[in-house]
């Protein structure tokens, strides 16, 4: 089997792009900007020009076969035309079955491109596509499942205590067992409110706390012991990577596991160094740098005792991250944004089944590949601009 | 999919040439027996795998994996091998290790029928060929070696790697005797099998680094971390441990953390499988360290091994046991080295090796069920 193109295909989709807006928060030690609550994603479009745009990579192959995956989405990160035609350079005329060869090309070479680390995540994603369909079995079934289903979490919004308690409690009586925040005030605002979560969902429910490190060190540390006593399941971000050295001691002064590794996961080699170097006790990742990546982090996190947490819906429109929390060991739960924009969007765009949680639950589809049911007429309407 | 069955067929194996591997393992020779492991499915697809070697029979092992790992898969969907391989991992302690290996092997066997893909291709397919070493019995005499090396590079091996007396003064004369019949550029290892204390893997280790000999294998004895990590700072030879040590593939990282091993090894015989072996060589990628893949003590499970050796970067050999006589049998046409001293990537779906099923009725014991 060869490659014979990589396409990229540009769809619009009805959500606002994001423009945020950045404030100071009152109340903090030092003066931190956050973006302005009312540009969050769940306003639509107010504030704004034009709509956001998804994209979706195709890989072809001369047997007909063809890999799709979304690459990244618009205000996440950023794919170019550029980005495609040095991909396509690349990988024309290779078998899309010597995913490890490829892989080892691109990544060892990514250097040499002068592009970013995982930048050929979609890509790889396409692989596993094609692998999956030529041997007609789920993805699931060519790593080897673990688990039939996984449960996910959802997270919670509110800009009052009152309204992020319900939405909690809401979540739980829809099934989920486990939810997270993502609360950024004040510290001692933010042990308040992470009390009041605790007291409204009882003891049996997992939660997780993400402050989307606004923290010092010292806060970090308070927030942790506070956690710890309330039985949160980990402390997510609490400060910026380029405290590495502050986050080690934090990881050691805490017995809940710290998950500090969100804005560089897209480099799994330096997120290895990073559990090696006990900055992290857990290992976060998104399968938009893709799936082969992702794989060798876990069983690396695997044998050295660590989780390996999955971030976001990881492409597809939640598929990947479906096949993979159910194909890897050691991870827990699949994030779950509610608003529709992560997953549910999926189907306004031409892929009819993003992964959306069943009583807080979500299993990856038993169909070839990542299994993405297409409507291609759908998906032609919703096309603004194909690179290929 | 379900799982409907697991049999072994035991079958004899004759003619087995004399042969000494270590005092560990005794005198080889004469007869043994493998085991055909077979994992039914409601589907007609079988999955295989070969229980045993020349020199640990498979009926040994027959009984453990019937009582203990059959009956974790029984009834279970095959292509849910990462659950089922856990499983299996659980019951180490009473099945032992090679049973679980065997288990493993034939679920990856399923999968790649299933797929219609060969095992490599399931992984993600790195490479089609690599460099294969031939791999020494133990000799007496420094000649023997030397003969053997020379006429084995004559016939296009690239690589020989030495399994001494394990007397350390013999063992350098037997390497200074060998270096001097190959030449300067002719790959070479050692492997002490365990055997010496730490003055004698010091004195062994200089003399084969001034021999410019390729890595250093097993010194010392097989749990020993800590005087692995002191010879390790005074050696400059890269030094291989971990092929048998406790606690298996998942206690192989403090090895690494330790500084206590150049490389990570294994084989599927005795880590558990592919799966194993697989996870280990990414936790090895991780540290930018080689997993080196030892042989897998039967002809099928050669092929397993060959199979992770196509679909990862970070090795640079296949061993090959000698003698044939007392590693290959079972198998129609085997693992055999091209011209260029290359084995070659086997493109059959699954393990995708023509068992000699002819052989195995001709030779059978029983069949335990």
């Amino acid at each position: 089997m060869k490659i014979t193109n990589v396409r990229l295909t540009v769809l619009e989709t009805d959500q606002a792009m994001r423009q945020f807006e950045l404030i100071t928060l009152p109340g903090m030690h030092r003066e931190r900007w956050l973006h302005a609550p009312d540009s969050s994603e769940l306003k639509g479009s107010d504030s704004t020009t034009r709509t956001k745009h998804e994209f979706v990579l195709h890989v072809d192959t001369d047997e007909g076969i063809t890999g799709h995956c979304t690459a990244i989405s618009e205000g996440v990160a950023s794919i170019t035309e550029t980005d495609v035609e040095q991909l396509r350079g690349l990988v024309l005329g290779e078998n899309p079955l010597y995913r490890e060869h490829l892989y080892q090309k691109l990544h060892q070479g990514t250097r040499w491109v002068y592009r970013v680390p995982g930048w050929f995540g979609a890509f790889d994603n396409c692989l596993w596509d094609i692998a999956g369909k030529a041997a007609e079995l789920p993805v699931w079934a060519l790593i080897g499942r673990v688990r039939d289903s996984a449960p996910a979490y959802l997270n919670i919004r509110g800009t009052t205590i009152e309204e992020a308690t319900a939405h909690a409690q809401e979540s739980v009586a829809n099934g989920f067992t486990a939810v997270k925040d993502h609360f950024y005030h004040p510290f001692r605002q933010n042990i308040e409110w992470l009390s009041a979560v605790r007291d409204a969902v009882g003891p049996d429910i997992e939660l997780m706390h993400d402050p989307v490190a606004v923290y010092n060190f010292e806060e970090a540390l308070t927030v942790g012991r506070t956690l710890e006593d309330l039985d949160y399941r980990w402390f997510e971000e609490p400060m910026p990577e380029r405290s590495q050295n502050q986050l080690i001691e934090l990881a050691a002064n805490l017995d809940i596991p710290i998950m500090a590794n969100e804005t560089l996961m897209f480099d799994v080699d330096i997120s290895a160094q990073w559990l090696i170097s006990g900055a992290t006790d857990l290992l976060r990742f998104n399968a938009r740098t893709g799936t082969t990546a992702g794989l060798k982090l876990a069983h690396m996190a695997e044998l050295y005792g660590a989780n390996i947490e999955f971030n976001g819906n990881g492409g597809l429109w939640g598929l990947v991250h479906a096949h993979l929390i159910c194909s890897v060991q050691n991870t827990t739960f699949y994030e779950y944004f509610p608003g529709g924009w992560h997953d549910e969007v999926g189907a306004t765009l031409g892929m009819m089944n993003p992964t959306v949680p069943v009583n807080g639950r979500i299993a990856p589809p038993d169909a070839p590949g990542w299994g993405g049911e297409w409507d291609w007429d759908l998906f032609k309407k919703r096309t603004v601009e194909v690179w290929e | 999919m379900k799982i409907t069955d697991v049999t072994v067929t035991l079958f004899k194996w004759d003619d087995i040439p004399a042969t000494f591997y270590s005092p560990l393992s005794g005198k080889i020779g004469g007869e043994s027996d493998l085991g055909l492991v077979t994992i039914s499915t409601d589907e007609g697809v079988e999955g295989h795998a070969f229980l045993g070697s020349s020199s640990q029979p498979g009926s040994l092992d027959t009984n453990s994996l019937i009582k203990f790992l059959k009956p974790i898969l029984m009834g279970q969907n095959p292509l849910d091998r990462e659950r089922l391989s856990q499983s299996l991992n659980q019951l180490v302690r009473k099945a032992g290790i090679r049973t679980v290996g065997a288990c493993d092997v034939a679920l990856w066997d399923i999968g790649g029928k299933v797929a219609n893909m060969p095992i490599h291709q399931m992984l993600g397919t790195y490479r089609t060929k690599i460099r294969a070493y031939a791999s020494s019995t133990v000799y007496q005499q420094p000649e023997t070696y030397a003969e053997e090396a020379a006429r084995m590079k004559s016939e296009g091996w690239t690589a020989y790697k030495i399994h001494p007396p394990t007397d350390p003064l013999l063992d350098i004369e037997c390497c200074r005797q060998i270096r001097e019949a190959v030449g300067p550029d002719h790959t070479l290892m050692l492997d002490s099998t365990w055997a010496y204390d730490y003055p004698q893997a010091i004195r062994v280790g200089r003399a084969i680094q001034d021999l410019d000999y390729y890595w250093y294998e097993d010194p010392l004895a097989d749990d020993d971390i800590y005087n692995y990590t002191k010879l390790k700072q005074q050696l400059h030879i890269p030094l291989m441990a971990t092929e048998q040590s406790p606690g298996g593939f998942t206690a192989n990282t403090p090895w690494i953390t330790s500084k206590a091993t150049d490389y990570l090894r294994g084989d599927v015989a005795v880590k558990g499988g592919i799966s194993a072996i697989v996870k280990t060589a990414h936790l090895a990628e991780a540290f930018h360290m080689n997993y080196e893949v030892h042989h897998g003590g039967n002809s099928l499970n050669n092929v397993a091994n060959l199979h992770v050796i196509m679909a990862i970067k970070n090795t640079e050999f296949f061993e090959v046991l000698l003698p044939s006589g007392a590693q290959k049998y079972g198998l129609l046409e085997d693992i055999e080295l091209d011209s260029d001293g290359n084995v070659h990537a086997i493109n059959e779906p699954g393990l995708g090796a023509k068992i000699d099923f002819d052989l195995i009725e001709r030779k059978k014991i029983a069949v335990v069920s």
